[in-house]
C-alpha cells in the first residue's frame, strides 16, 4: 500500500524535475520569511571567492544532480581548478581569480522547493558564499529567486531551473539565468506545425502540473498566432496508466495531437491511442516526450514525430570539444544532456564575468553583476546573451524522428523569453496554466 | 524522575521527595531561561536563525506528537498534514488573496483544528497499528491534495512570498523579534499541553491509554476523550505550521511529504517521548545534525539514522533520558551511603 502511494509521488517529482519548469506556480512577490544575515566569513575582500553549487544529489533524481555537478565542475576545470576528490559533493580548489582563491562549496536538495531553500540558506548564511549557482528544478528556482531578493549582497546564477516566472515576472535584480525556460524550449514548434506540417486543429494532451503548462503555453502561443486552433486541452493526472477515458474525450475532427507526457507515459498513451478510433493520429511532442525509450518502444509509429528542445548534438567545435571533455573527465557520465550542459553554461558564464572584473566583489557585487548582465557566450549549444531581466536569449532546436533517430531539422536562433512577441503584451497575458493560452 | 511531570503521579513523587524534585526543577528552569535569553547574543546568525528558530517551530509539531504518544498512546502520522494545512491556508489567504496576515493565520489554525477534529473522529476508534495506518493515510492524502489541487495550493511549486506580519509596532520579520514570538508560543504550547494533561479530560485520556475498558466502565466515552485529545494536539501542530510558513516565506508539498513526517517522528524520539520539553531538544539536535553533518560526509542521512538508532538503543527515553540516567547514577554514586531509593521507577511513555 505504501509502495503504491510512494510510486506516483516519485513519478510526479520525476516529471516536475526532468522538465524543471513551472510558470503558474506560486505567487511570488519575492521576499517573505525570516532572513538571516549572510555569514561574514565569506564576505567580499577576504581573499577567498566562495562559490556555492546547489543541485539535486538527494532523492529520486540524484542522477540528474550528478550530471549537473559534472557540468559545473567541467567549467571550473576549464578555468584551471583542481578537484579535491572524485565525489559529487567534493569541492574544488586551485583556481585564483584577481588574487583571490576560488573555493567551491557543494550543497544539495531533493528537488523540493523547501529543501532547496534550506540548502541555499546554508550556503549563504553558514558557508558565506559570495555567489550561488543553482538550483536544478523550476519550482526550486522560484523559491530561490524569492530568497535572492533578501540577499542583494550575494549573486545568484541559475542552474537548470526553467520556470518562466523566475525571470519573466517580478524578477530578482541579482538572479541571472543563462539557460532558456520551459516555454522557450517549445520555440519554433507551433509555427512549424501550422506552416510546414499543415496541422490546423490540434488537441493538447499533457500532465496536469506546472511544467507541461509552460510547454503547452510555449507551443500554443505561436501556434494560435499562426492560425491554429486548439478545440480542447486534455490534462491527465500524473502517473496515469489508463488513458482510455481521456482518449475517448478527444474530438474526432482533428489534424494532430500535441503530447507533452514524460517518457514511458508517452509510450503508454500512444499505444492506447492506436487501439482507439483515433488510430494513427499524427503526433507533435514536448521537450521530454520523445526520448530513446519512446522511439524504440514505438518503432515505426515514432517516425515523423516532431518535437523541440534546447539541447542538440551540434556539428560545432564547441559541442564536439565539450562532448569529448565530458567523456574524458567523467567516464561514467552519459552523453551531453540538459543538466550537465546547463550547469556548464551557467558556471562558465560566472567564471568569465569574475575574470572580467578581476574577482572584484567588495563593491557590493556591482561590477560583477554588470559584467554578468552584458556577457555573451559561445556555448556548446549555441550563442547566449541576456535580456533586461537577466534571462537567456539562445537558440532552440526542432527535431524529427527519422529512421529511429531524433534528427535536428531546424535551428530557431536567438529565442527570447517572449518568443519574439511584444514584451509588454506578453507579460500582461495571464501566466501559462490549464486555461491559458486559449484558441478553441 | 521523569514521571514527576505527570499529573497524579507528580503528587506522589512530591510526597516521597518533599524537597529535591522542586529544587532540581527550579534550577533547570533557571538554566533554560538563562540559555534562552543568551542565545540570540552568543550564537552566529546562521545558528540563531537556521538552527535555533527553525527548531522552535519544528518542535511544536513534534511536541504535538509527543503529547499524543505520551498521554494518549496514539502514534499519529497526520501531524505534518495538519501543520501543512494550517500553513497552506495561511499562505494562500495572506499571499494570494491578500487577507490580513493575522486573520489568515487565525483561519489557518481554525481550519487545521477543524480538520484535526474530523481526523480524530475517523481514526480515534482505531488503536495501535490501525491508528497509525489511518493517520498515515490522512497524511499522504493531504500531501497529494497539496500536490494536485492547484487552484488553492499551486501544485508542486506551492505558494511563495508569504510575508511575516508586524505585531503592533514590532516587526516580526526581524529574526530577534520572531525568536521571542516563537519562544513565547512554544512556552504557551508547553504549558497548555501540560495543563490539558492534568485536567480531568487529560486524566481521562491517560486512563484511556492505560485501560480503555475501565474508562468505559466509568461511563465515559473513550472516543470523545480521544477525539478531544487529538484536536488539542492538532491545535499545537497547526500553530507550528503557521510559524513555519512565516519562517520560510513559502510552503510547498515538500513541507508535508512522507520524509517530513518521518523527520517529525525522529525529532520526537530523539527528544524522548516522555517529556514534552524533549521535543525542543530533539528538534535542536536534529536541525544541527542536518546542518553540520552534511559538511562532513556525503552520507549524512545515514549518520542521522545511526544517531537515531543509537539513541533508541542506549536510551529509549531519548537524549534527555541520557541526561536523567547520568544524573541518577551520579546521584546514586554520591549518596551511596544512603539507603537505595525506590522512586527510580521505570519510565515508559506507552504504558
Amino acid at each position: 500500500m505504501l509502495h503504491r502511494m510512494v510510486l506516483p509521488a516519485l513519478t510526479a517529482i520525476a516529471l516536475a524535475v526532468s522538465g524543471c519548469g513551472a510558470s503558474t506556480g506560486g505567487k511570488d512577490s519575492g521576499g517573505g520569511g525570516i532572513a538571516g544575515a549572510a555569514n561574514g566569513s565569506g564576505a567580499a575582500g577576504d581573499g577567498v571567492l566562495k562559490i556555492g553549487l546547489l543541485s539535486t544529489l538527494d532523492g529520486p533524481f540524484a542522477a540528474l544532480g550528478q550530471a549537473a555537478n559534472d557540468g559545473a565542475k567541467l567549467a571550473l576545470l576549464d578555468a584551471g581548478a583542481q578537484r579535491s576528490g572524485t565525489g559529487y559533493r567534493d569541492g574544488m580548489t586551485g583556481l585564483t581569480i584577481g588574487g583571490q582563491k576560488v573555493e567551491l562549496v557543494v550543497e544539495s536538495s531533493d528537488a523540493t522547493p523547501d529543501v532547496a531553500l534550506a540548502a541555499a540558506r546554508r550556503l549563504v548564511e553558514k558557508d558565506g558564499v559570495d555567489i550561488l549557482v543553482g538550483p536544478l528544478g523550476g519550482d526550486e528556482g522560484l523559491a530561490v529567486k524569492g530568497y535572492a531578493k533578501q540577499h542583494p549582497e550575494v549573486t545568484f546564477v541559475n542552474g537548470t531551473s526553467a520556470a518562466q516566472n523566475t525571470t519573466l515576472r517580478d524578477p530578482a535584480a541579482n538572479f541571472f539565468r543563462f539557460t532558456t525556460d520551459g516555454t522557450q524550449w517549445m520555440a519554433g514548434l507551433g509555427a512549424y506545425t501550422v506552416n510546414t506540417l499543415h496541422y490546423k486543429r490540434v488537441v493538447t494532451v499533457a500532465e496536469d502540473y506546472s511544467f507541461p503548462y509552460d510547454q503547452v503555453g510555449g507551443f500554443m502561443t505561436p501556434f494560435c498566432g499562426a492560425g491554429g486552433h486548439v478545440p480542447k486541452k486534455v490534462w491527465v493526472p500524473l502517473g496515469t496508466k489508463d488513458f482510455s477515458s481521456f482518449i475517448s474525450s478527444i474530438p474526432k475532427d482533428i489534424d494532430a495531437l500535441y503530447v507533452a507526457l514524460g517518457g514511458t507515459d508517452a509510450l503508454n498513451f500512444v499505444k492506447q491511442l492506436d487501439e482507439s478510433s483515433l488510430k494513427g493520429t499524427p503526433i507533435v511532442g514536448g521537450s521530454i516526450t520523445v526520448d530513446g525509450a519512446v522511439i524504440n518502444g514505438l518503432g515505426k509509429r515514432a517516425d515523423g514525430i516532431v518535437s523541440a528542445g534546447p539541447v542538440a548534438a551540434l556539428d560545432t567545435v564547441q559541442y564536439r570539444d565539450y562532448a569529448a571533455k565530458l567523456k574524458a573527465t567523467f567516464p561514467q557520465a552519459g552523453p551531453p544532456g540538459l543538466f550537465d550542459i546547463g550547469y556548464y553554461i551557467e558556471m562558465t558564464a560566472l567564471l568569465k564575468a569574475l575574470t572580467e572584473v578581476k574577482g572584484k566583489v567588495d563593491d557590493g557585487h556591482k561590477a560583477l553583476n554588470a559584467a554578468l548582465a552584458k556577457l555573451t557566450l559561445d556555448t556548446p549549444i549555441g550563442p547566449v546573451r541576456l535580456d533586461q531581466n537577466r534571462q537567456a536569449i539562445a537558440n532552440n532546436y526542432l527535431f524529427q524522428v527519422r529512421d529511429g533517430q531524433s534528427a535536428l531539422i531546424q535551428t530557431i536562433p536567438d529565442v527570447n523569453q517572449t518568443l519574439g512577441l511584444d514584451r509588454a503584451a506578453f507579460v500582461a497575458q495571464p501566466a501559462n496554466d490549464r486555461d491559458h493560452p486559449s484558441c478553441p | 524522575m521523569a514521571s514527576d511531570m505527570t499529573a497524579g503521579r507528580g503528587d506522589q513523587a512530591t510526597l516521597r521527595r518533599p524537597w529535591r524534585a522542586p529544587r532540581a526543577r527550579t534550577v533547570a528552569a533557571v538554566i533554560v531561561v538563562v540559555i534562552a535569553a543568551a542565545i540570540p547574543y552568543v550564537t552566529s546568525s546562521f545558528v540563531f536563525v537556521q538552527i535555533v528558530i527553525q527548531s522552535l517551530w519544528m518542535a511544536m509539531v513534534a511536541a504535538s506528537l509527543v503529547f499524543l504518544v505520551r498521554f494518549a498512546g496514539m502514534v499519529s502520522l497526520a501531524q505534518t498534514g495538519l501543520y501543512g494545512t494550517a500553513g497552506y491556508v495561511t499562505a494562500n489567504l495572506s499571499a494570494i488573496r491578500g487577507l490580513n496576515p493575522w486573520a489568515a493565520a487565525g483561519i489557518g489554525v481554525l481550519v487545521a483544528v477543524a480538520l484535526a477534529f474530523v481526523v480524530g473522529m475517523i481514526s480515534s476508534r482505531a488503536r495501535g497499528v490501525y491508528f497509525i495506518m489511518l493517520t498515515l493515510a490522512v497524511g499522504v492524502f493531504l500531501y497529494y491534495f497539496a500536490l494536485q489541487y492547484r487552484p488553492f495550493t499551486f501544485g508542486f511549486s506551492g505558494i511563495n512570498g508569504v510575508r511575516v506580519p508586524d505585531l503592533g509596532p514590532v516587526p516580526l520579520s526581524d529574526p530577534l523579534n520572531f525568536y521571542w514570538f516563537t519562544l513565547a508560543l512554544s512556552v504557551a504550547a508547553l504549558v497548555g499541553l501540560y495543563t490539558f494533561s492534568r485536567s480531568p479530560l487529560g486524566l481521562a485520556l491517560q486512563a484511556d491509554r492505560d485501560c480503555p475498558e475501565r474508562v468505559e466502565a466509568l461511563g465515559m466515552s473513550t472516543t470523545a476523550v480521544r477525539v478531544i485529545g487529538f484536536t488539542a494536539a492538532g491545535a499545537v501542530a497547526s500553530v507550528g505550521g503557521v510559524l513555519s510558513v512565516w519562517f520560510n516565506g513559502q510552503i510547498s508539498p515538500g513541507s508535508l511529504d512522507i520524509t517530513r513526517t518521518v523527520n517529525i517522528l525522529v525529532v520526537a524520539v530523539l527528544g524522548g517521548v516522555i517529556r514534552l520539553e524533549g521535543a525542543w531538544l530533539g528538534a535542536l539536535l536534529f536541525t544541527a545534525l542536518t546542518a553540520y553533518v552534511s559538511n562532513i560526509t556525503n552520507y549524512y542521512n545515514s549518520v542521522i539514522g545511526l544517531v537515531y538508532i543509537a539513541v533508541v538503543l542506549v536510551s529509549p527515553n531519548g537524549v534527555p533520558g541520557l541526561f536523567t540516567a547520568t544524573a541518577r547514577s551520579l546521584q546514586r554514586a554520591l549518596l551511596s551511603s544512603a539507603p537505595p531509593r525506590t522512586t527510580a521507577r521505570p519510565v515508559n511513555g506507552e504504558k
